[in-house]
C-alpha cells in the first residue's frame, strides 16, 4: 500500500530549481533512504513532504490524503527530525521531551510519562533524564532529537540525517532502532550520507540536482548500474553502493 | 603569545560574524542619527519650549470685555487659545477632558480683575514655562491678580509626570526585546521546524507567545508601579486592576512588532536591533519624557497616534488624574486595534516564509 506519493514535486528558489518533477511512491512499512550530493534537494523534498515548505508545482498524497487539504491530519500521522537536534539546549532531556510530546498533542499526562520512560529506555537515556541538553555529548543530543519525533506514534517517521557525525556503535543502536519500528508496521524515510546505510534500506531514492537519478531496492540499483554481469561474488568495493551512488549522480 | 593569537582570531571571527549579517550592524549604526533627527525635528528649540499650548479662556456671559483684554494680552506663538461659555464649575472639567493645559477664568473684584488658573498640575510644561508665561502677561498690567488652582490635589513632580511613562517604556523594551528574540532562537536551534511540523496551528504557537510575554512584561509593570509607590510616593490615584490591564494592552502591540522582527532577521543580533530600532525613537516622541505638545504640529499629529502615545496617556490618566475604565477606553481601542494589526502582520510573514 503506497504511503507517501509525489507527482512532479518540484520547488523553486529564486530561479532555480531545487526540486525538479519529483515522482515518488512509497510503500508502507518500509525504510526508504534518501541519499544525493550536497545541495540536491532532499532536506527540501523532506521539508515539502512534512508540509513545512509549499511547493512550487506538484502535490504530495499521504496515506491517499492530499497534503495541501489535509495538512494537520497528515502531521498527526508524521515525526520528523530536522537535519540540526532541534532542541532546548537551556531544557532537559525529560523537559525536552514533554514540552514536544505536549505540542505533538500527547495532552494525557500518565500517558505522555509512559512514553517518555518507554523512550528514555529504548534510546538509552535513561540516566540523562535529568541533565540539560547543553551539557550532554552529541550522540545523547541525537538520542533526545529521535525520541522527541517518536512521541506520538507516528505512521510515518521522516529523519534527515539522524545519524550524521555519530560514532559506528551509535549508528548501529539507531539502526536497530529504526528496523525495530519498521518491525512495528512504521514506513520510515531516512537522508544520509553513509552508502552503507543506504543499503540497509529497503528501498533507495537518488536525487541529483533536485532530479530523480534512481529509485528502487539497492541490490536492483547495483543491477541497473552494473547491468546483469553483477555478481554477488564480485568484491564488495566493486559492488558497494558507494559506486552505484557515485555512478547516477556523476 | 599564542593566548593573545587566539585572542585576536576570536576578534576576527566576531567581526566576520557582523560584516557577513551587517543588516543589525546598519541598525545600530544608524539609531544615533535617528535619535538626533527625532530630536531635532520634534524639539527645535529645547524639550520645554512653549509653542501653541492648549489653553482655555471660560466666558460666564458677563464678562465678554475681560475675556477680551485676557485674550489679547496673552496671545501669542506661545498660546493656542479657545473661549468656551460655562462658569468657573466647569473649568477643571474642561481643562481635565479637554487636555487644555490651563484654563483661565477672569472676574471682576471691586475695580480689580482677578484671574483664576486652573492647571492642569499632571504635565510639568503647564506647571512650569506655560504658568510662568502666562502669569508675566497677565501681571504686566497692574490690577491684575492671578490665583493658581491646581487640577490635581496631589503633587506629582516631574518624576510623578514620568512615572507612567517609565512603566509604558519598561514594558515596551521588555516585549520588544523578549519576543525579539523568541522565534529567531528557535528558528536558529531548528526547533520552530519541529515544532511546526506539529499538528498544532500557527496561531496556538503564536498566542503561547504572547501569553508567555505578556505575563512577563505585566510583571515588569507591576514592579516599577511598586518601587514608584514605594520609593517615590507615587500615588496611584485611580484602579490598579486598570493600571494592570493597560499593561497587558501596551505589551501586545509590542509583542507583535518583535515577533514580527524576530521572523524577518536573520540573526539574534539583528532581530534584537530591529526592535530597538523601533523602540528607541518611540520613547522620546510619545510624551515619556517631553510633554507632546512641546513638538511641531506635524510631529504632534504622528506622536498622538503611536501606540506608546496611547498607552502612555491613558497610564496618566488611571495613575495620575485617577480617571476610569469609560475616559481611557480610547487607549484600550487603540491599542487592540494595533494589536490584531501586528499579529496579522506576524502570521502573513509567517506564511510568506514558509513558500
Amino acid at each position: 500500500m503506497e504511503i507517501i506519493k509525489t507527482k512532479n514535486l518540484s520547488k523553486r528558489y529564486n530561479g532555480n530549481l531545487a526540486v525538479d518533477s519529483l515522482n515518488l511512491s512509497i510503500e508502507k512499512n518500509r525504510i526508504v533512504g534518501l541519499v544525493g550530493p550536497n545541495g540536491s534537494g532532499k532536506t527540501t523534498a523532506m521539508r515539502m513532504i512534512c508540509g513545512l515548505l509549499r511547493q512550487t508545482n506538484g502535490e504530495v498524497e499521504i496515506n491517499g490524503l492530499n497534503l495541501s487539504r489535509n495538512l494537520s491530519k497528515i502531521q498527526e500521522m508524521l515525526g520528523y527530525l530536522p537535519q540540526q537536534n532541534a532542541l532546548f539546549p537551556d531544557l532537559t532531556v525529560y523537559e525536552n521531551l514533554y514540552y514536544f510530546g505536549a505540542v505533538f498533542g500527547v495532552c494525557d499526562r500518565k500517558l505522555l510519562n509512559r512514553k517518555i520512560n518507554d523512550l528514555l529506555e529504548k534510546l538509552g537515556l535513561k540516566d540523562q533524564k535529568k541533565q540539560r541538553i547543553e551539557k550532554l555529548s552529541g550522540g545523547f543530543q541525537r538520542r533526545t532529537a529521535v525520541a522527541c519525533s517518536l512521541l506520538h506514534n507516528p505512521e510515518i517517521i521522516i529523519l534527515d540525517e539522524p545519524t550524521i557525525g555519530l560514532d559506528p556503535a551509535i549508528r548501529v543502536e539507531f539502526w536497530n532502532l529504526f528496523k525495530g519500528l519498521k518491525s512495528q508496521g512504521k514506513t520510515i524515510l531516512i537522508s544520509t550520507h553513509y552508502m552503507e546505510e543506504a543499503d540497509e534500506c529497503d528501498e533507495v531514492i537518488i536525487l541529483n540536482r533536485g532530479k530523480l537519478a534512481g529509485f528502487g531496492g539497492p541490490d536492483e540499483l547495483r543491477k541497473k548500474v552494473f547491468g546483469n554481469v553483477y555478481d554477488l561474488s564480485q568484491t564488495k568495493s566493486k559492488n558497494s553502493f558507494e559506486n552505484v551512488y557515485l555512478n547516477l549522480t556523476k | 603569545m599564542k593566548y593573545l593569537k587566539i585572542i585576536w582570531q576570536n576578534i576576527v571571527k566576531e567581526y566576520l560574524v557582523i560584516i557577513r549579517k551587517p543588516a543589525g550592524l546598519i541598525f545600530w549604526i544608524v539609531l544615533p542619527f535617528t535619535i538626533l533627527v527625532v530630536f531635532g525635528v520634534s524639539f527645535p528649540g529645547g524639550f520645554l519650549e512653549i509653542k501653541r499650548a492648549p489653553v482655555v479662556i471660560l466666558e460666564d456671559g458677563n464678562n465678554q470685555v475681560l475675556v477680551d483684554s485676557v485674550k489679547e494680552r496673552i496671545s501669542s506663538e506661545y498660546f493656542s487659545i479657545t473661549i468656551k461659555k460655562g462658569d468657573d464649575s466647569i473649568l477643571r472639567e474642561l481643562v481635565a477632558g479637554e487636555n487644555y493645559m490651563l484654563g483661565i477664568y477672569p472676574t471682576m473684584s471691586g475695580y480689580d480683575v482677578k484671574t483664576f488658573i486652573v492647571v492642569d498640575n499632571s504635565n510639568p510644561l503647564a506647571e512650569g514655562p506655560v504658568l510662568n508665561t502666562l502669569t508675566n502677561k497677565l501681571k504686566g498690567d497692574r490690577g491684575v491678580f492671578v490665583e493658581r488652582i491646581n487640577l490635581y490635589k496631589e503633587d506629582f513632580g516631574f518624576v510623578g509626570y514620568l512615572f507612567p511613562g517609565i512603566i509604558a517604556i519598561g514594558i515596551m523594551f521588555i516585549s520588544l526585546n523578549v519576543a525579539s528574540m523568541g522565534v529567531i532562537r528557535e528558528r536558529i536551534l531548528g526547533s520552530l521546524e519541529r515544532i511546526l511540523s506539529a499538528p498544532s496551528p500557527l496561531w496556538l504557537f503564536l498566542i503561547s507567545k504572547y501569553l508567555a510575554y505578556i505575563v512577563l512584561a505585566s510583571i515588569s509593570g507591576i514592579l516599577v508601579l511598586a518601587a514608584g509607590n514605594i520609593l517615590f510616593n507615587i500615588p496611584i490615584s485611580g484602579s490598579i486592576w486598570l493600571v494592570i490591564l493597560l499593561e497587558v494592552f501596551t505589551a501586545l502591540p509590542f509583542i507583535g512588532l518583535a515577533l514580527a522582527a524576530s521572523i524577518i532577521g536573520k540573526s539574534e543580533f539583528e532581530s534584537q536591533a530591529i526592535a530597538n530600532f523601533i523602540a528607541i525613537p518611540l520613547m522620546f516622541i510619545s510624551g515619556v519624557f517631553f510633554p507632546v505638545q512641546c513638538m511641531p504640529n506635524y510631529i504632534r499629529t504622528v506622536a498622538e497616534i503611536l501606540p506608546l502615545t496611547f498607552s502612555v496617556d491613558a497610564l496618566r490618566d488611571v495613575i495620575i488624574k485617577g480617571l476610569g475604565y469609560s475616559d481611557i477606553i480610547y487607549a484600550f481601542g487603540a491599542l487592540s486595534l494595533y494589536a490584531l494589526l501586528f499579529f496579522i502582520l506576524v502570521i502573513l510573514i509567517f506564511r510568506k516564509r514558509k513558500k
